[in-house]
């Protein structure tokens, strides 16, 4: 499979390391009232998709950049790859 | 009688090979199936189940019958096939599945029996009485079943890989391969094209017709610089995004004592495009007794005749349902061989001078280990017909298995017979040529099933037959699917090239399910099957992952030290001094000689990460537990990592080397992860900081000197006052060593001992270690490993890898404290679920006078060794030689409960079953004073 | 009074094949860098002044020393390092001297080993082109110097192994190209 880098261009997957769900994005407000309930489903719950998943990727063997990929997990097609600090901010 | 002929395309010379004890000869250019029949040996192998004489059926990589084993020992590979083998001086050969020989195996009995041996038959007997299964059933079957049989001795042979990329891939080397490599090259693509066998020409090498317009062809492609023919190459695999797999047989046609090449290459290819040009290959059709040796597809007994120059027979029939069988009767006849022609159809181009018979079929085949009749039936009249061998054709199967490695499902084409590629193809590919179903020529019937008693064979080597077909469909096995794992057609090493389509013409005929409908199993990589040690390539043995040498290996070797691999590292575990000859004897010195005097160990595998920035405090406090933004300049803290869920991740120390800049380690294991950790935290959470991050485990050799005459030892390199007043517990400085190194000094302990932690760049590690024990042999300094320093940390109750197994938090721990909350970090607000915190699991010590296992379970004195009466695990343990008994440390609920009292450490696995008392974890110094002095 | 002595990340020679040779480069001073959030802009003028320039994610530049991109806003100094100390509180550096060992690839036939180890493809790491990535599961630079010429930087507690692979796949191409039918 390969991943088409913002800055380096198409890299074989092999160099990166899957994290999950890019829900991880959306950590909630610790110091809220309900910080317990929303960091539970945070942690534990997620869509799992069979189509588009939105997820995270390390490019460990690169730059070490974290990337935000749109993959379809049904056809494998990587629609859109974002740098994650760019999508975070 | 099956002999040479003519040349054909090969060469001339003379070449010796062994098979199952008998010297041959045969040709430059031969296979080992071609050679085989040029001196008339026809019957090569054993069927798999009825252990039925059988021959050659195909010249191609498709064949199901002539599974030998090639080379001996350590270069012995079974179920080669014959015909892709190419022939080399002193080859050496064996047939397979037959004892105590070919001509004679005991196991044909099997054949006899074929009544009880039919589809399925495992799942209905062998089941009585029960305890014969495992004593008399199992072992008897494993003995008669498989295919070829092992060396057992290491595969000597070297695999290698690679990685190419092009714009264009072309899959096969035949013409509509070579034209579309040149169509594309000469659009100025980058193209790479693939070709099986070890000359380009395809199917067209195995005609008779000149080769002049495909020669010509070839030589304009070999000089078209935008082109890299790869012959000998299989691709094996399609996969996503234009990523494919293939293999290069680089010396198997070679003597092994010739060459130093690696056997194999595993290629990985990356391109945009590929073609598929790999072209169809001929199915057979199912009649009583079609497996006779001599009984082979029409167009490889012609090729057999065209290209190595053998003629099979002398006498031969040809029968099909299909126009390309002309070609072998008319090729036949110029070769001076009687040709009878059987055609199931009403009527074909006929052939001067040739025998023929229409609206008829081959019912049967007569003769033991080879074909020496066929019987015919003509409108109800049957009659027998004398011949040396039989040439089948019935229709064309095109290669369509890499359309399907990316979800495509072929379709049936009535017009084409065979099944033709669907719409979905992996990204990026087309097919060309015969592999699309487009062909020259060819007016075709269907013949499916023409058997009278159903030992009509579908799939030759896994020996199913049409009555196996029949006997699915009526038990309700009716989705080809089920067909397939219920009679195991298509399922052998050829994976159904020559079985499925035949299949599912039979099963269909028998059904009345049209092949539209009932479609076909599909097809997963690799093509053809591939050696294990292929895909492994370099990473065997020692290369099977990288080694990380400490900077002090070479004094570590020089002394003998026992080493031990610790992930990618290899760290020394002990130095043995000349005398002692148990691990025992030097862990335990080493371990007092810490307590008493002073040891050196080399800690750099520890990860090292550098944090900079003017949020470098704030970003610690966000990735620790504990609280960095008050720790002053030139002090070091003990840092907790905790998960998003609240379970311990890490744990390891932060040092500020200046206001923005701080050092932070990891335990080995983790240094990894928690630096990926550490950029997602970064880049995905908080990417408003001003943080940089980089690891320097490599840049920094790193030794932790420990004992109470560590500062005197230590004082006697570093160009630093370390007097405690000056160089206080807990306090780091970037600093040099007396001779003007860089260093850096940091105070921290792992050992409950005075100690500390002094690092160089690592071109000076090696020395380094040498001179602390040179310049502290007054003092009794000595090295110490791993095992002492998981002595002395168990002695002192920290905790470890061990203990932060995945499972346990802070509170566990005994670090509950640790958590601070008024501020934000990872994982404290689900550290402080109710389930976490109110946990009464918490680490304790224990003591004995026998050995305690690690991973034993605690159970209470009088309760049975159970689940349901287990306190807790042991998670470290070893001998304390500072102690003098054997101590450990783990976890146990309601721990403040059970504190001096006695239990039982049991271990089912082990057979122990040890009692222990229950007391702190921290043996030695509890108070922490020595650290402090 | 004790002198501590230097230690290669390898012991030994140049490896030479016909077209062909690998090279351990011992000694050489190496410096990561990575300006504060801001000064970016700062930190790029006062290595104009010493006629260093960053280079883009995928290029290296080679003169007056070498610069390779690390990770985002983050670089590799290699050689002779320009002065820095005028940078200190708005660059984060650190010494990476011996954190690698680099290794010299000359030779027509280097492009044809290069495709027995790193998977990227041959244009990443054409002439002034770097490529970080991996050779046999060690995570390494490939460099493109001048043509027939690479360079090769891997974590220096893993020389050997790397060198190993490079002289593995050498060796394999050797031996195809005389041997091989």
């Amino acid at each position: 499979m390969l991943i088409n880098h913002p800055l380096l261009g198409p890299r074989d997957a092999q160099e990166f390391v899957y994290k999950g769900d890019a829900s991880l994005l959306q950590r909630p407000d610790p110091m809220a009232e309900d910080a317990l309930e929303k960091f539970t489903d945070y942690a534990y719950l997620r869509d799992n998709p069979a189509g588009e998943h939105r997820e995270l990727w390390y490019h460990e063997q690169g730059d070490r950049s974290w990337l935000v990929v749109t993959r379809n997990t049904l056809t494998h097609e990587i629609l859109d790859v974002q740098l994650a600090s760019e999508v975070a901010r | 009688m099956s002999r040479r002929v003519s040349a054909g395309r090969i060469g001339t010379s003379a070449v010796r090979f062994n098979f199952d004890g008998n010297q041959y000869e045969g040709r430059e250019g031969d296979s080992l199936a071609s050679a085989l029949l040029a001196n008339d040996t026809l019957l090569v192998g054993r069927s798999f189940k009825y252990h039925r004489p059988r021959g050659l059926l195909t010249l191609g990589s498709e064949e199901p019958n002539g599974l030998v084993t090639v080379g001996v020992r350590g270069a012995q590979t079974p179920n080669t096939r014959a015909t892709t083998q190419e022939l080399y001086e002193g080859l050496t050969a064996v047939s397979q599945n037959r004892f105590p020989s070919l001509k004679f195996d005991l196991l044909s009995i099997n054949d006899r029996l074929s009544r009880f041996l039919t589809a399925g038959f495992y799942y209905k007997t062998f089941m009585w009485p029960k305890s014969f299964w495992e004593s008399v059933y199992e072992p008897l079957i494993r003995r008669a079943a498989g295919l070829g049989r092992l060396s057992e001795v290491e595969d000597e042979a070297q695999y290698d890989k690679g990685f190419l990329h092009c714009d264009t891939l072309v899959i096969g080397g035949g013409l509509a391969g070579i034209e579309s490599a040149l169509q594309a090259a000469n659009q100025g693509k980058q193209v790479i094209l693939c070709e099986e066998f070890s000359r380009l020409g395809g199917a067209l090498l195995f005609e008779s017709a000149p080769l002049t317009h495909i020669d010509a062809l070839v030589a304009e492609l070999e000089a078209n610089a935008n082109v890299r023919v790869m012959i000998r190459t299989t691709v094996q695999g399609a996969y996503d995004h234009g990523v494919y797999s293939a293999v290069t047989v680089n010396t198997d046609h070679i003597p092994q004592s010739q060459t130093k090449a690696p056997r194999q290459t595993l290629w990985r290819i990356y391109s945009k495009e590929a073609v598929l040009a790999t072209g169809a290959h001929e199915r057979m059709i199912a009649f009583d007794n079609n497996d006779r040796p001599g009984v082979m597809l029409s167009s490889a007994l012609r090729g057999y005749l065209n290209y190595y120059g053998v003629l099979t027979g002398n006498s031969c029939v040809v029968f099909g349902c299909h126009d390309d069988a002309r070609k072998t009767v008319v090729d036949l006849k110029a070769a001076g061989a009687k040709v009878v022609w059987v055609d199931t159809r009403a009527s074909h181009q006929w052939v001067e001078g040739v025998e023929s018979y229409t609206n008829a079929k081959v019912v049967n085949t007569r003769g033991r280990h080879r074909i020496a009749g066929v019987e015919v039936e003509q409108q109800g009249r049957r009659f027998w017909i004398n011949c040396e061998a039989l040439a089948v054709s019935g229709g064309w199967n095109p290669r369509i298995q890499l359309t399907c490695h990316q979800g495509g499902r072929p379709v049936w084409s009535a017009a084409v017979g065979g099944f033709v590629p669907g719409t979905k193809l992996p990204p990026g590919m087309q097919v060309v040529g015969a592999a699309a179903g487009k062909f020259l020529d060819g007016h075709w019937e269907p013949a499916w099933d023409l058997s009278v008693k159903g030992a009509a064979f579908v799939d030759q080597q896994n020996d199913v037959t049409v009555k196996d077909i029949k006997l699915a469909h009526q038990e309700g096995f009716v989705s080809v699917e089920h067909l397939k794992r219920y009679t195991t057609l298509g399922m052998a090493t050829d994976q159904g090239k020559n079985a499925n389509a035949l299949g599912i013409g039979v099963l269909s005929q028998h059904s009345g399910e049209s092949i539209e409908s009932a479609g076909t199993t599909l097809f997963r990589p690799p093509y053809t099957p591939v050696a294990i040690g292929t895909l492994a390539g370099r990473s065997r043995g020692k290369d099977f992952k990288p080694t990380r040498l400490t900077p002090s290996h070479e004094f570590a070797t020089r002394c003998g030290a026992a080493l031990v691999t610790v992930g990618n590292w290899l760290r020394a575990s002990y130095f043995p001094l000349a005398g002692e000859t148990h691990w025992r004897e030097s862990v335990d010195r080493e371990a007092l000689t810490v307590r008493q005097a002073v040891g050196v160990c080399d800690v750099t595998t520890l990860g090292k990460i550098d944090v900079q920035g003017r949020d470098a405090a704030e970003f610690l406090n966000r990735v620790y537990a504990n609280g960095f933004l008050k720790l002053p300049v030139g002090k070091t803290r003990y840092g907790l990592m905790l998960r998003e869920d609240g379970v311990v991740f890490d744990d390891g120390t932060a040092a500020r080397l200046a206001q923005n800049h701080f050092v932070v380690t990891t335990t080995t294991a983790n240094a990894v992860s928690v630096y990926r950790h550490m950029e997602f935290v970064h880049q995905c959470l908080a990417p408003e900081l001003d943080v940089h991050l980089i690891s320097t485990t490599e840049a920094w050799a790193q030794f932790a000197v420990a004992g109470p005459k560590s500062r005197e030892l230590v004082q006697r390199v570093v160009d630093l006052d370390i007097s405690n007043e000056a160089f206080g517990f807990m306090a780091c400085a970037g600093t040099k060593l007396i001779d003007g190194t860089p260093a850096r000094l940091f105070r921290i302990s792992f050992s409950g001992e005075l100690a500390y932690e002094l690092a160089v760049p690592t071109r000076f590690g090696n020395s380094l270690m040498e001179t602390l024990l040179d310049v502290g042999a007054d003092l009794g300094a000595v090295p110490y490993g791993t095992e002492a320093l998981g002595v002395l940390r168990i002695e002192k109750g920290h905790a470890a890898g061990n203990e932060l197994d995945g499972r346990t938090t802070a509170l566990n721990l005994g670090l509950g404290q640790m958590v601070a909350q008024t501020k934000d970090s990872i994982g404290r607000v689900l550290a402080n679920r109710t389930e976490l915190a109110q946990s009464s699991v918490r680490l304790v010590g224990f003591r004995s006078d026998q050995q305690i296992l690690t991973g034993s379970w605690l159970i209470p004195d009088g309760a049975p060794a159970e689940q349901a009466h287990t306190l807790g695990w042991i998670s470290s343990a070893c001998y304390s030689p500072n102690l003098g008994c054997y101590i450990a440390i783990g976890f146990i609920r309601d721990a403040q409960d059970y504190m001096d009292t006695q239990m039982r450490a049991v271990s089912l696995l082990d057979a122990t079953d040890v009692k222990v008392q229950v007391v702190s974890p921290h043996f030695v110094d509890p108070e922490g004073e020595r650290l402090r002095v | 009074m004790f002198k501590l002595t230097e230690a290669p990340a390898l012991h030994a020679g140049k490896y030479e094949l016909a077209e062909l040779s690998i090279e351990l480069l011992d000694n050489t001073s190496r410096l990561s860098l990575a300006p504060l959030k801001g000064e970016l802009e700062q930190v790029e003028n006062v290595l104009q002044q010493q006629g260093v320039s960053l280079p883009a994610p995928t290029e290296a530049v080679l003169n007056p020393c070498m610069v390779l991109p690390l990770g985002q806003g983050q670089w590799l100094l290699q050689g002779r390092l320009p002065d820095l100390d005028i940078l200190e509180g708005f660059v984060a550096l650190t010494d990476q001297s011996d954190a690698w060992s680099g290794f010299a690839l000359q030779g027509a036939k280097v492009p044809k080993m290069l495709e027995r180890l790193v998977a990227n493809a041959p244009a990443t790491y054409a002439s002034g082109k770097a490529v970080r990535t991996q050779i046999e599961h060690i995570g390494c630079w490939v460099i493109g110097l001048t043509q027939n010429e690479w360079q090769i930087l891997g974590p220096r507690s893993s020389a050997q192994s790397l060198f190993d692979a490079l002289k593995h796949a050498a060796d394999a191409v050797y031996a195809l190209t005389h041997n091989g039918k």
